[in-house]
C-alpha cells in the first residue's frame, strides 16, 4: 500500500527543549494509524506540524505527495482533521460553523450537511448555537467539519477526550466506520489504549520526542511474550533465572515468576528448572494487552 | 477571497463585541450632547468671556456639535473602539482556538491575515461613517443647522473667525470620513500587529492603546520635540485639515502619506512574523 502521510527525521525545538527528536512516521492509505504517547510526549506537536500549523525545525514531511510546510494548502486540501479540542465561534449556530469552515475548503452541498450532520447524530440540533452545545455534541461538530471536504486523510487528535463512555463508543464506531466502509486514512491519537488496540491496524508511540515504535499492533503484541511461572521454591527460583539463566524476571508476591523471554527459549527455561530440582506446576504464556508493551516501552 | 472575506464579515456583524463600539459611541453621543446644551447655556446666559465664540448666534448649531464630537471622541473613545476591533481579529482567534481550526484549512496565512486586516479597516470605517451621520442627525434633531463656524479656540483650526457653508460642510464631514478612517489605520494595523504577537486579545488591544496615548502625550511635551517627527501619533491629526477653510491639500497628502507608511510598517512586520509563528494555542 501506497505512504500518504510520511515524515523523515522530523524535528522541533522549543528554545532549548526538543519536543520532537528525529521521528520517522510512515502512514499508509487505508490505514488506521494509532499515535500514542504520554502528555508532553510530542504528539500534538507532530500532528500540528503534519498540519502546518507548526514548522518543523528540522526534517521533512510530505502529505499526499506534497512537501509541507512548502505545499501546504495543496496538502491540505485532501485533510480533515481535529486538533486538541473543538473550537467553534458560540455565538453562531452549529450550521454557521459548519459553513464557515468548510467554505475554506470550497463549496459543499446542502445534501452533503445533512448527510454528514445525519452520521455525527446533529440532526435537529444544527440552528442551535454552538453556546448550549455539550462538550459531546462540540467534539461531534469537530467531526462534521473535518469530514464535510470529502477528506482522504483524517488527522484526529484525542477525538474522545472529555466524551463520556456512551460518546466514547459512538465515536469509536464512526471512526472504524469511516476507515472500513469510507476507506478513510486515519491518523488518530489517544489516550485510550484500549481504544487504540481494538480499531487501529498500525501505531506508533512517541516518549520524550523519540518514536519508540512503529509497526502493526498485532506484530507488537506477539513481540515479546510474558510468561508466568510457578513453582516451589520461588526465591531460589527466582535466583536461579535471573542469575544463572540471566533473564528477564519479575514476580508478583511468593505466587509466580514472570519472565519474558522468546517463546523458542521456553523448553531449555522449563529443562533447566526442572534439571535444578524445581518442581514446575505451571508454565503459561500470558496474553499481553497494550497497554502493558505500552507502559514497558514508555518506561524505560 | 471574496469569499473568505464574506465570512469575516458574517462573523463580525453576528458578534457582540462589534456592536459593543457602537453603543459606546452612542453613549458617548449622548453625553456629548448634554454638555452642549449645558455648555450653552451656561455660556450664552452668562458674560462673553470667549469673544470669537459668540460673536455669531447660529454658532451652537448640529454641525458645530458634530465637528466637536468627532474631534473629542477622536481623543480616545474612537481609538479605544478602534484597538479592540484591530486587537482581537487574531488575537481573539487564537484565544477561542479557532485559530488552528482556521489554518488546518487550506487557506493560506498571507490570505487569512490580509483578509482579516481588510475586515477590521472596514469596520474602522463603518464605525467612524456611523458615528458622523449618527451625530450630524442628532445635531440636526437636536440642536438645528447652519453653517460650520470655526474660531480659533481647542480645534486649532483656524487663526481667525471664518465660516463653512452647510452644503460644503457636509462634503468636508464625508471627506473626514475618509481621512478619520485612513488616520485610524495606523493605529487599527498596530493592534492588528500586536493581535498577531500576542494571543489574548485584551492583552493585544491595550498594549496598542497604551502605546497610541504614550505617543501622544509624548508628542506634546516640548522634552521630545526631537523624537515628534518618528512618531507614529504625530500625524494622525491630519484627518481635521479638511476641515480648514482652505484645504492644505499638499500638507494633507505629506501627512496621509506618512501614516500609510506607518501603516504598511505595521502591516508587513505583522505578517512576516505570523507566517512565521508556531500556533500553539
Amino acid at each position: 500500500m501506497s505512504v500518504i502521510l510520511e515524515t523523515r527525521d522530523l524535528t522541533k525545538r522549543f528554545d532549548e527543549r526538543t519536543a520532537v527528536d528525529q521521528v520517522n512516521l510512515q502512514v499508509r492509505r487505508g490505514d488506521l494509524f494509532g499515535f500514542l504517547g504520554q502528555n508532553g510526549a510530542g504528539k500534538s506537536t507532530t500532528i500540528r506540524m503534519l498540519l502546518g500549523l507548526v514548522k518543523p525545525s528540522a526534517g521533512s514531511i510530505s502529505v499526499l505527495g506534497y512537501d509541507l510546510p512548502r505545499q501546504r494548502e495543496a496538502a491540505l486540501r485532501n485533510v480533515g482533521a481535529i486538533v486538541e479540542g473543538p473550537a467553534f465561534y458560540d455565538h453562531l449556530t452549529g450550521l454557521e460553523n459548519l459553513k464557515l469552515f468548510t467554505s475554506l475548503s470550497g463549496r459543499v452541498g446542502d445534501l452533503r450537511y445533512r448527510e454528514v450532520l445525519r452520521m455525527v447524530d446533529l440532526s435537529g440540533r444544527e440552528h442551535d448555537r454552538v453556546r448550549v452545545y455539550s462538550h459531546g455534541m462540540r467534539q461531534r461538530l469537530a467531526l462534521a467539519q473535518a469530514l464535510l471536504p470529502r477528506p482522504e486523510v483524517l488527522v484526529l487528535d484525542e477525538p474522545t477526550d472529555g466524551l463520556d463512555p456512551q460518546g466514547i463508543r459512538e465515536v469509536r464506531q464512526l471512526v472504524v466506520d469511516l476507515a472500513q466502509k469510507q476507506g478513510l486514512t486515519i491518523f488518530l491519537s489517544s489516550h485510550l489504549l484500549h481504544e487504540v488496540e481494538r480499531i487501529c491496524n498500525r501505531i506508533g508511540i512517541i516518549n520524550h520526542g523519540k518514536l519508540l515504535y512503529q509497526g502493526s499492533v498485532q506484530e507488537l503484541l506477539l513481540q515479546e511474550p510474558e510468561y508466568r511461572i510457578r513453582t516451589d521454591r520461588i526465591d531460589e527460583a527466582f535466583q536461579f533465572i535471573s542469575t544463572q539463566l540471566k533473564l528477564s524476571v519479575s514476580r508478583n508476591g511468593n505466587e509466580h515468576l514472570y519472565l519474558r523471554v522468546a517463546e523458542s527459549e521456553i523448553p531449555a527455561v522449563n529443562q533447566s528448572l526442572v534439571n535444578q530440582g524445581f518442581q514446575v506446576f505451571e508454565l503459561s504464556r500470558l496474553a499481553s494487552s497494550l497497554e502493558d508493551i505500552y507502559f514497558r516501552l514508555t518506561s524505560c | 477571497m471574496l469569499r473568505f472575506l464574506q465570512q469575516e464579515i458574517f462573523k463580525l456583524v453576528r458578534s457582540r463585541l462589534f456592536y459593543l463600539s457602537f453603543v459606546m459611541l452612542v453613549v458617548f453621543v449622548a453625553l456629548m450632547l448634554w454638555g452642549f446644551y449645558t455648555y450653552s447655556q451656561h455660556k450664552t446666559g452668562g458674560q462673553v468671556e470667549f469673544k470669537y465664540t459668540y460673536e455669531n448666534s447660529s454658532y451652537f448649531n448640529g454641525l458645530i456639535f458634530t465637528l466637536y464630537s468627532v474631534y473629542f471622541a477622536f481623543q480616545l473613545i474612537i481609538p479605544i473602539s478602534v484597538s479592540i476591533l484591530a486587537g482581537t481579529q487574531i488575537a481573539g482567534e487564537a484565544r477561542g482556538g479557532t485559530l488552528r481550526f482556521l489554518l488546518t484549512r487550506p487557506i493560506s496565512r498571507s490570505r487569512l491575515y490580509l483578509g482579516k486586516y481588510m475586515v477590521s479597516i472596514l469596520s474602522v470605517f463603518a464605525l467612524l461613517a456611523f458615528f458622523i451621520v449618527f451625530n450630524l442627525l442628532i445635531g440636526l434633531v437636536f440642536v438645528g443647522w447652519g453653517d460650520l463656524s470655526l474660531y480659533p479656540g481647542p480645534l486649532n483650526l483656524v487663526q481667525e473667525p471664518s465660516r463653512i457653508p452647510q452644503s460644503q460642510a457636509l462634503v468636508r464631514f464625508l471627506c473626514a470620513t475618509f481621512t478619520g478612517t485612513w488616520s485610524l489605520m495606523t493605529l487599527a494595523t498596530l493592534a492588528f500587529l500586536m493581535s498577531v504577537l500576542f494571543e489574548n486579545p485584551i492583552v493585544s488591544s491595550f498594549t496598542a492603546l497604551t502605546l497610541y496615548v504614550m505617543f501622544n502625550v509624548i508628542g506634546r511635551v516640548d522634552f521630545f520635540v526631537d523624537l515628534k517627527p518618528y512618531l507614529f501619533t504625530t500625524d494622525m491629526e491630519f484627518w481635521r485639515e479638511v476641515f480648514k477653510p482652505e484645504i492644505p491639500v499638499n500638507e494633507l497628502l505629506y501627512r496621509a502619506c506618512r501614516c500609510g507608511m506607518y501603516s504598511v510598517a505595521f502591516l508587513l512586520t505583522g505578517l512576516v512574523i505570523f507566517e512565521q509563528k508556531d500556533i500553539l494555542t
